[in-house]
């Protein structure tokens, strides 16, 4: 017997994976539609719209199988788990490749990727992304064991620790993504029952270093002057946010239409990864912003769903964390793209181009879909349903 | 555990999300609630997407000018295509690092290298280029730093609206060379295309970096260098018609003739296409809504006749060379239809070279035979003559004596006939012989109010209205400027000043059997789709003489080449009939010692007149000739010669041969002229005497012509 609800019995799960699956689609198209524009080489592998192509399709693969696979056998057996916490020490040792001069990859100014395989038709991993999901697997695997006393200190500063070393080589470079790789942390301690006034021993260190972050760098401050007077006199420094907005809001309530978008064409900078909900409301407007925004938050609502009757702690944690980041991050790149929060490069999850992300995503979905699936403390409405007495 | 913590953080993320959604909507709903974004935001909007696009302005071919062959139009101006090409210097840059920042500023050594290259395959010299290259700069800077310092005063004197904001000065546009070879052009694509090849390969050899910078380099040259399609207008037939066809210039500006008269029918709307652009500013993709083809612009065809219009070109230069003269005008027109069949002017010039001719020399550019008003003489006799005998003040038989050749006319100073003596003679013989006493009598007897009236019945004194600019009227003084000197001078073509169009109109009119015709000048106008949008039909103005006396005085003009001052013209096998002028010409403070001007109106056949032919030579060497007889005669006949031939007008011979048997079939004109002989006779409706300006209502039995729906506006004030 397996230990696992049928596809077509499952709402919960159905709906979430069919809701990555809209989304990824709808990203391709977007992605499609933005570099169209660009005239790149012609081998298909160096295309970037063709290697969203073989990523999406990774992507779905991944969705629609590791669902079937127990959440449970991420954590183990033992005490403590091991293996998860082995992949997370190795994914920091990823992260720290990007000192590594002939191995990172630049792009923007910054440091972000690393490069693999040969310059022809090598690809760019972002070990920040890898650091990021398997720091909330690892954490939330850690902290639902049995034996670990969820309330004391001690864990709380173990907790800590795992934080320094997931920023180590993330902060800097990525002060998106380092935010992003924080909050996440945190919403996983509280989640797995740390007390929440444990996190006001934060609050000093977190100011100091925040305050140390953007002003140590000049170019971040003047990012930040230029998003609070957008259509001031530092052009330069407001591009990004002025182009936001225009492309926002060029869109009107119905959107130029797939593929009529103007602002791509080289106006719009990253339209494919950190604006792509920028060039997303051009060319599908108000409705379509609005549908995107709806299917978010029906993901959520499964999400939900799925820690509400999740058998155990680990599934709760796991469904909410994993759900909850994806669900963040979506939120900081809308509101970066309607210039609510200063311009920062936060990538939409399951849409933006991009394959380490890409993949991951689909893989953290088929994490909250393999809990969805199992079959756990069930509400009423679904209690209904004849076919539950399966097992 | 009422609160789950999930669920609470779930519901915080379920709270920002729907707020976003709340935020898009009151800004779509253009609803500002956020004070730091601006309000014109949608016009920002605006902008921005206007300076996503490319606006090409694609120019519409301006309209072709025919004139007549015999039997086919014959294309006087038309346009063709031509690659030119531009540069936009401002695309030549590189970076440079700066300390810390890199900086975008001119690249020198590639624009040196990119004019080398464009002097080497244009055949054009890098010193030239270069000069016109910083001139080009300078100069546009300038516009652009006047513009925005006028902008700045504007704004010191109303600072209420926003502050003008400093242009660039950086020339982005600027002419290489017109009107490129086919070789040139071929040679300009193989050198893109080589750039483009040799920057692959230096990305595969070179180190990176510098592989890079060069390869920027070399596109940035392919991209500098653009090719734009003008069109440039040629006259295949140079010289010939030149002044009545003025000509456009590069901007596609008339310059006079029937380029400035018609020109918002041959220059129709541009077209623009609409393209998308990327931030390099490379096209994208066509905005169909917002394109528009180009419309080109109306063909015309003139009634000119080439091949008249060459010989009567030819003969007029002719003469002027040969008489020493300073210019000579010539028209030649069909009486029945006021065509213009052919209407020179020496010396002319060259349209396709317009540009080149030296300011000095632009009079060449005049049309003198509408623009130049000049004391016609004698060829303005037979006109008062023939309206004398309409009105009945004398007859044709009327003897007049004329004394001894010299005439004091009561308050009006002496006129002799130049030492000839014809005595006793008839009105009849002092025409033919150009008695200028037997006029001055006949100028006594009608009076001076008469005599002014007279002038604005034969169209003296105002514009023909023809469709061509710059036309004057002549000079024909207000009646109360006239006194008792007047009187014997103005029936022997002093005092009053007429273009050469008017008096062949005039002629045209005696020899039509008494209809003053509008000239008509365009005979259609068809536009771009080969759709007839006018069609001008042959328009008489009035009638200034009955078909009786009109016929008689043509009989009195065919006297003069038989017998009179016109023999010099005779054409073996035609009646021609005509009339010499030998005008003083008219300085300050009197008549210049030695200045003449020999005209000569001529027409043929006199039975059933086919052309009237009018050549003045003004200001011949005195020493040489300068008698109309003398020079202008022998001109009208070879004109008058050969166009009948031409025209295939019968000889006498031929024509008493076969009475009965109509003119050639080849003869276009002889349908016309039917049709505007019909158009004498049909009933028109007479105008009241009494009406005041209407000069018709002199002559008894005159009518007035309504004007035809066509050419309104040009016609209509011909008739007032």
């Amino acid at each position: 017997m397996l230990n696992r609800l049928p596809w077509r019995n499952a709402t919960t799960g159905r709906m979430l994976l069919l809701c990555a699956f809209t989304m990824i689609c709808l990203g391709l198209v977007m992605v499609f539609s933005a570099v169209a524009s660009l005239d790149e080489s012609t081998d298909w592998y160096k295309r970037r719209d063709m290697r969203q192509a073989v990523f999406a399709g990774i992507a779905a693969i991944a969705l629609f199988l590791l669902w079937r696979i127990d959440y449970r056998k991420l954590a183990g057996t033992g005490p403590f788990p091991r293996w998860m916490f082995a992949l997370f020490l190795l994914s920091v040792v990823v992260g720290a490749l990007v000192l590594v001069p002939g191995i990172r990859h630049e792009a923007g100014g910054k440091f972000r990727w690393i490069k693999i395989g040969p310059k022809s038709f090598g690809f760019r991993i972002q070990p920040s992304e890898i650091i990021k999901v398997v720091m909330v697997l690892f954490l939330a695997c850690w902290l639902t064991r049995p034996g670990v006393k969820i309330r004391s200190w001690k864990t709380f500063g173990l907790g800590v620790l795992v934080l320094c070393l997931a920023e180590a080589f993330v902060i800097k470079a990525d002060l998106g993504t380092g935010i992003l790789i924080a909050m996440v942390w945190g919403m996983t301690l509280l989640l797995a029952g740390v007390p929440w006034h444990r996190f006001l021993a934060l609050i000093p260190p977190a100011a100091a270093a925040g305050s140390y972050l953007m002003f140590s760098d000049p170019y971040r401050l003047n990012r930040f002057k230029a998003w609070l007077n957008p259509w001031g006199d530092d052009t330069i420094s407001s591009y990004h946010t002025r182009q936001s907005l225009l492309s926002v809001f060029s869109g009107d309530w119905f959107g130029m239409g797939p593929g009529n978008g103007v602002r791509k064409l080289g106006f719009l900078p990253e339209d494919s990864t950190d604006f792509l909900f920028a060039s997303y409301c051009e060319e599908w407007g108000f409705v379509g912003a609005v549908l995107l925004i709806g299917l978010w938050l029906m993901l959520l609502r499964q999400c939900q769903k799925a820690a509400s009757r999740a058998e155990d702690s680990l599934g709760r944690v796991l469904a909410v964390a994993l759900g909850g980041m994806l669900i963040l991050q979506a939120i900081l790149h809308i509101a970066v793209n309607l210039v609510l929060l200063p311009p920062t490069g936060v990538a939409l999850p399951l849409m933006s181009a991009g394959g380490t992300g890409l993949v991951l995503s689909a893989c953290c979905v088929a994490v909250i879909g393999s809990v969805a699936f199992r079959p756990g403390h069930w509400d009423d409405d679904e209690l209904t349903t004849p076919t539950l007495h399966v097992h | 555990m009422f609160i789950r913590r999930h669920n609470v953080i779930l519901g915080v993320m379920v709270l920002l999300l729907v707020c976003m959604a709340g935020y898009l909507a009151t800004r779509y709903a253009r609803y500002d609630f956020r004070g730091d974004l601006p309000h014109d935001l949608e016009q920002r909007i605006a902008r921005a997407k206007l300076g996503s696009k490319i606006v090409t302005t694609l120019p519409a071919r301006p309209g072709d000018v025919y004139g007549r062959g015999l039997q086919t139009p014959i294309i006087m101006a038309a346009s063709r295509q031509v690659p030119s090409c531009f540069i936009d210097p401002s695309l030549i840059k590189k970076t440079i690092k700066v300390g810390e920042t890199e900086q975008l500023v001119d690249d020198k050594e590639a624009l040196c290298e990119l004019l080398f290259d464009l002097a080497r395959i244009l055949k054009l010299s890098v010193g030239d280029l270069n000069v016109h290259l910083a001139l080009r700069k300078e100069e546009y800077a300038f516009a652009q730093e006047r513009s925005y310092r006028q902008k700045l005063a504007a704004w010191r004197e109303a600072p209420d609206g926003p502050k003008p904001k400093k242009k660039s000065t950086e020339l982005r546009f600027c002419w290489i060379k017109h009107e490129l070879t086919r070789a040139e052009l071929d040679a300009l694509k193989t050198w893109k295309t080589d750039l483009a090849k040799r920057a692959k390969l230096a990305t595969k050899t070179m180190a990176d970096d510098v592989g890079q910078a060069y390869r920027k380099t070399q596109r940035n040259k392919t991209r500098a260098v653009g090719i734009q399609y003008e069109w440039r207008r040629s006259y295949p037939n140079g010289s010939c018609g030149a002044t009545v066809l003025g000509y456009l210039n590069r901007n596609n500006e008339p310059g006079g003739g029937i380029h400035s008269s018609m020109a918002n029918l041959l220059l129709s709307k541009d077209g623009r296409m609409v393209q998308y652009a990327d931030v390099k500013r490379r096209a994208y993709k066509v905005d169909v809504k917002e394109s528009e083809m180009p419309q080109d612009g109306c063909n015309i065809y003139l009634s000119i006749d080439l091949n008249i219009q060459n010989t009567l070109e030819k003969n007029i230069a002719r003469a002027c060379k040969k008489f020493e003269a300073q210019w000579g005008t010539g028209v030649v027109i069909n009486p029945w239809t006021g065509d213009i069949l052919a209407m020179a002017n020496v010396p002319n010039y060259d349209p396709n070279l317009y540009n080149i001719l030296p300011r000095e020399e632009h009079h060449r550019m005049l049309n003198r035979a509408i623009c130049m008003p000049y004391e016609p003489g004698s060829i303005f006799k037979p006109m008062i003559a023939a309206s004398a005998v309409q009105l009945g003040t004398v007859n044709w038989d009327t003897i007049i004596d004329t004394g001894n050749g010299t005439y004091h006319a009561p308050r009006g100073g002496r006129i002799s006939d130049h030492g000839a003596r014809y005595g006793k003679i008839s009105v009849r013989t002092g025409v033919v012989k150009s008695s200028n006493i037997l006029m001055a009598i006949i100028g006594g007897k009608l009076g001076n109010q008469t005599l002014h009236s007279l002038l604005g019945t034969w169209g003296f004194g105002q514009e023909t209205n023809i469709c061509l600019p710059g036309e004057s009227g002549g000079i024909v003084r207000p009646l109360d400027k006239w006194d008792g000197y007047s009187t014997p001078r103005v029936p022997i073509g002093q005092e009053v000043s007429t273009t050469a169009l008017q008096v062949a109109m005039a002629y045209g009119a005696i020899a039509n059997g008494g209809l003053l015709m509008q000239p008509r000048l365009v005979q259609k106008i068809v536009d771009a789709n080969g759709k007839l949008l006018l069609d001008v039909p042959a328009h008489p103005l009035r009638r200034v003489l009955s078909k009786t006396v009109a016929n008689q005085t043509l009989g009195v003009l065919e006297e003069v080449v038989q017998r009179g001052t016109g023999k010099n013209c005779k054409v073996p096998g035609y009646r021609v009939f005509g009339k010499t002028g030998t005008a003083q010409v008219a300085g300050v403070g009197g008549y210049l010692d030695g200045a003449y001007c020999g005209s000569f109106v001529g027409g043929a056949p006199a039975e059933n007149p086919a052309l009237i032919c009018l050549i003045s030579i003004y200001r011949p060497n005195r020493r040489i000739g300068y008698y109309g007889g003398t020079v202008a005669a022998p001109a009208v006949r070879e004109v008058l010669e050969r166009s009948l031939r031409y025209l295939q007008i019968p000889t006498q011979e031929e024509t008493s041969a076969d009475s009965q048997r109509p003119h050639s079939a080849l003869d276009v004109n002889a349908g016309i002229r039917a049709g505007a002989r019909s158009a004498g006779s049909i009933p028109i409706p007479s105008v009241s005497p009494g009406s005041e300006r209407t000069w018709g209502a002199l002559i008894p039995g005159s009518e007035i012509f309504p004007p035809h729906g066509g050419l309104t506006d040009t016609h209509k004030d011909a008739i007032q």
